[in-house]
């Protein structure tokens, strides 16, 4: 059955791609919160100092050995607009990371791929325009696929009692979108556009890591995303600003069986508000997000069997549906972990699954709302 | 326990495997057409030229029958293969005489109030032969009574119908051949009218509408008699008319006639416009200089299609998908500005593709139908063929 479960995780094909989400239209799309299903469990709390979290680079200095972490989710959700709703599901595949210590030496190595931000959406939408003096019903879909990507090579040390961790970006992808309008009246021929968006930029992040006596830590990053090019089929169309973030963290264990953690980043996308409204968009805003979680472990010395997580987040969303609105997302989740192959009998685990259930409910000024059910499963391999 | 958790994560996995990205699209917001800008804009032709000769008299699908329709007379003519006098019999040629025959024609179109139309045929001599360059005055003279071979009245109201003449017993005398004719039958066809008007009869291309020639032939065996029929194809026909050949005027778009005018109408559409935009409708309008020509019951389709590459009266026409052949009917007598639907023509007009923003008007079918019709030219100001196109422009997607 273990094997089963892997086989079946590893077989899943690529093309499970895609967020959508009425507030990923606007600006680079929906922003990705780059945790792995073990830290969305927690409601992102523990994100800082979770290794298989594309967060903070310090945190690879956790690994105790190497590992390779996938994350898949599955998103159900409904949408409202001012005058209509729909509900979707989507798939993605947003959070690849891999990473260990160096033997005998105080260095850790790691990369991780995740969703920078996602351009999954489809919109679909009725009119009526004056065509030739005469009012004519027209049906207008708008899709869009793609996003930008996040490539993370990361590095980390510890010494003196600190983790310290940094790590190159490298931020890249498209957007392959397309536009069709249908006539009421036959005698329009469809529109039909296509064209593909492209992104490419560099950023640079940094991390602390740090124990607090013997049952606290301390946590924080900086990262430094540079500028975005974006081109519309190899032509460049202007460059965006992408955000300067940053974030502290803090853990606690009260009890031995119970870990509690929050955590506070700030992602200043005000800095890419002229570059969006030069191309004619809504334009970006500085966002926060704030999370609070904790961790109920059944055994302590095997704090991956069926722990209990928990945990509850605010964030604030950057690309604004109308100007001047700004979306907000307030999150609750619930998880837990099975070790599903160990080395050996009464080994240490060599493959982990980790479980979490996430509700999001979005809104934002002028009637829009997006309830999400959020299902976020990670297989974690240790060979 | 960790059996049934993987098989819910299994379950979910399943039912992830499809997708619904669909979000209602609300405006303004999240709206897709808030950016999609379409336009209207109206084209004026730039150059265009009339052509005639494409199909000729004997080439038309349709004989066309006068009498005095626009102050002419047109007759047809039609020469068949030549006959046999013997038939085939269990593998044998068997030498046969003809027991009755029949002439048919079949009528496409007359004008239903115009009554007591009559056909005369008349059986023409060898000489002058039928060709291309026979004329209706030589043949004109030869139309006398010792030449007719009967008269059939086309019943009143039809519009369609076949007529025929029958021959047997001392009638077949009027088909016997001399070795003058080499047996071969050629015919004369007269409309008579109380009125001028005209009809149309199947032309030996069009198939199993054109003018046939069946025998019936006998053949007398010693213990047996056999009856075989015999048809005969059409080699040669044609319509001949009085009417004098007519240059068409220089100012204006003549389309249809005999033999044939079509006209080309360019335009001169820029790039904006066939290359990033996107033609969502295009209405080619055209504006009548005198009343269409034609009869009632005549159908006359105007027939507009587009062209791989502009050769002048050369240019090949685009007809490689039935969408792209617009027609409309014409309402003879009509002087009624002719708007068309030519969107899926346009759609072709991008510079990679090399088709040339033009159309090329002709009669459907041509050189069959009484209907000719002339259109204000780009060289007359403020009736010149034009052509309003609305477009949608690129859509921006970087906006999104």
């Amino acid at each position: 059955m273990r094997r089963l479960l892997l086989l079946a995780f590893v077989a899943l094909p690529s093309a499970l791609a895609a967020q959508s989400s009425q507030f990923g239209v606007n600006g680079l799309g929906m922003p990705s919160r780059e945790l792995s299903a073990r830290a969305l469990g927690t409601g992102g709390s523990f994100g800082l100092f979770d290794p298989m979290s594309a967060v903070n680079p310090a945190a690879i200095r956790e690994y105790g050995r190497f590992n390779a972490t996938f994350t898949l989710l599955q998103n159900y959700r409904s949408s409202s607009g001012p005058q209509q709703s729909e509900s979707g599901r989507d798939t993605r595949f947003p959070l690849m990371a891999v990473g260990g210590p160096i033997p005998k030496t105080p260095l850790a190595l790691g990369a991780t791929f995740s969703t920078y931000t996602d351009r999954d959406f489809s919109l679909a939408a009725g009119d009526t325009v004056t065509l030739r003096g005469v009012p004519v019903p027209v049906f207008d879909t708008l899709s869009s696929n793609g996003g930008l990507s996040d490539l993370g090579l990361i590095a980390a040390y510890r010494g003196g009692g600190w983790e310290v961790g940094t790590a190159l970006h490298v931020i890249t992808g498209s957007a392959r979108l397309s536009l069709t309008r249908d006539f009421g009246d036959s005698l329009y021929l469809p529109v039909s556009q296509r064209a593909e968006i492209s992104y490419a930029g560099v950023g640079i992040s940094a991390g602390v890591l740090r124990a607090i006596g013997r049952r606290a830590a301390f946590a924080a990053f900086v990262r430094l995303d540079g500028h975005a090019n974006v081109d519309r089929d190899s032509s460049r169309v202007g460059v965006v600003d992408l955000p300067v973030t940053f974030g502290g963290s803090l853990r606690w264990r009260p009890l031995r069986q119970l870990d509690l953690a929050t955590s506070v980043t700030t992602s200043r996308w005000g800095s890419a508000d002229a570059d969006l409204r030069s191309l004619g968009g809504t334009g970006g805003r500085n966002t926060v997000d704030a999370s609070f979680g904790g961790e109920w472990l059944r055994d302590p010395a095997s704090p991956d069997r069926m722990p209990l997580r928990f945990g509850a987040h605010f964030r604030t969303l950057p690309f604004p549906v109308t100007s001047g609105a700004q979306p907000h997302e307030l999150g609750l989740s619930l998880g837990t972990g099975l070790i599903v192959a160990r080395q050996g009998s009464g080994g240490p685990p060599s493959a982990l699954l980790s479980l979490t259930l996430d509700y999001a409910r979005r809104t934002a000024d002028g009637g829009y709302g997006e309830s999400a059910f959020m299902f976020a499963a990670g297989v974690t391999i240790r060979p | 326990m960790r059996q049934a958790i993987g098989f819910l994560v299994l379950a979910a996995l399943a039912s992830g495997c499809s997708e619904n990205l669909t979000t209602p699209g609300d405006c303004p917001g999240n709206c897709p057409a808030d950016h999609l800008d379409v336009r209207d804009t109206v084209i004026t032709a730039e150059r265009d030229s009339t052509y005639t000769g494409f199909v000729t008299a004997s080439q038309g699908t349709r004989l066309l029958l006068s009498d005095g329709f626009n102050g002419a007379q047109s007759i047809g003519v039609v020469r068949f293969a030549r006959s046999l006098d013997s038939i085939s019999y269990l593998d044998t040629l068997r030498l046969a005489t003809r027991d009755s025959v029949i002439l048919s024609l079949t009528m496409l179109g007359r004008d239903s109030t115009v009554a007591g139309l009559t056909l005369d045929v008349y059986r023409l001599p060898p000489e002058p032969g039928l060709d291309t360059s026979t004329t209706y005055a030589e043949i004109a003279g030869l139309l006398t009574d010792d030449r007719r071979l009967g008269t059939v009245a086309i019943p009143d109201k039809e519009t369609s119908s076949t007529l025929r003449l029958k021959f047997s017993g001392a009638e077949l005398a009027k088909l016997a051949f001399t070795p003058a004719d080499s047996n071969v039958l050629r015919l004369a066809y007269q409309l008579h009218s109380p009125t001028p008007t005209g009809i149309a009869v199947g032309g030996g291309a069009s198939g199993t509408t054109g003018p046939q020639f069946v025998s019936w032939m006998r053949a007398t065996l010693p213990d047996t008699v056999v009856i075989q029929q015999v048809p005969r194809i059409v080699l040669f026909n044609a319509t001949l008319g009085d009417a004098a050949d007519v240059t068409p005027p220089p100012d204006l778009l003549t389309v249809g006639g005999i033999p044939s005018a079509r006209s080309i109408v360019r335009f001169s559409v820029p790039p904006l416009l066939t290359d990033s935009s996107q033609i969502v409708r295009a209405t080619l309008v055209l504006v009548p200089s005198e009343p269409v020509g034609g009869i009632p019951g005549d159908s006359t389709l105007l027939d507009v299609r587009g062209i791989f590459s502009d050769l002048g009266p050369k240019s090949p026409r685009i007809e490689t998908n039935d969408a792209l052949i617009i027609t409309r009917l014409l309402e003879p007598g009509s002087v009624d500005s002719i708007a068309l639907d030519v969107t899926a023509i346009a759609r072709l007009w991008d510079s990679a593709a090399g088709i040339p923003p033009a159309l090329i008007l002709a009669m459907n079918p041509e050189a069959a139908t009484f209907g000719l019709a002339r259109f204000a030219s780009s060289r007359v100001p403020g009736f010149a063929p034009a052509l309003r196109i609305t477009y949608a422009r690129p859509y921006p997607f970087e906006v999104q």
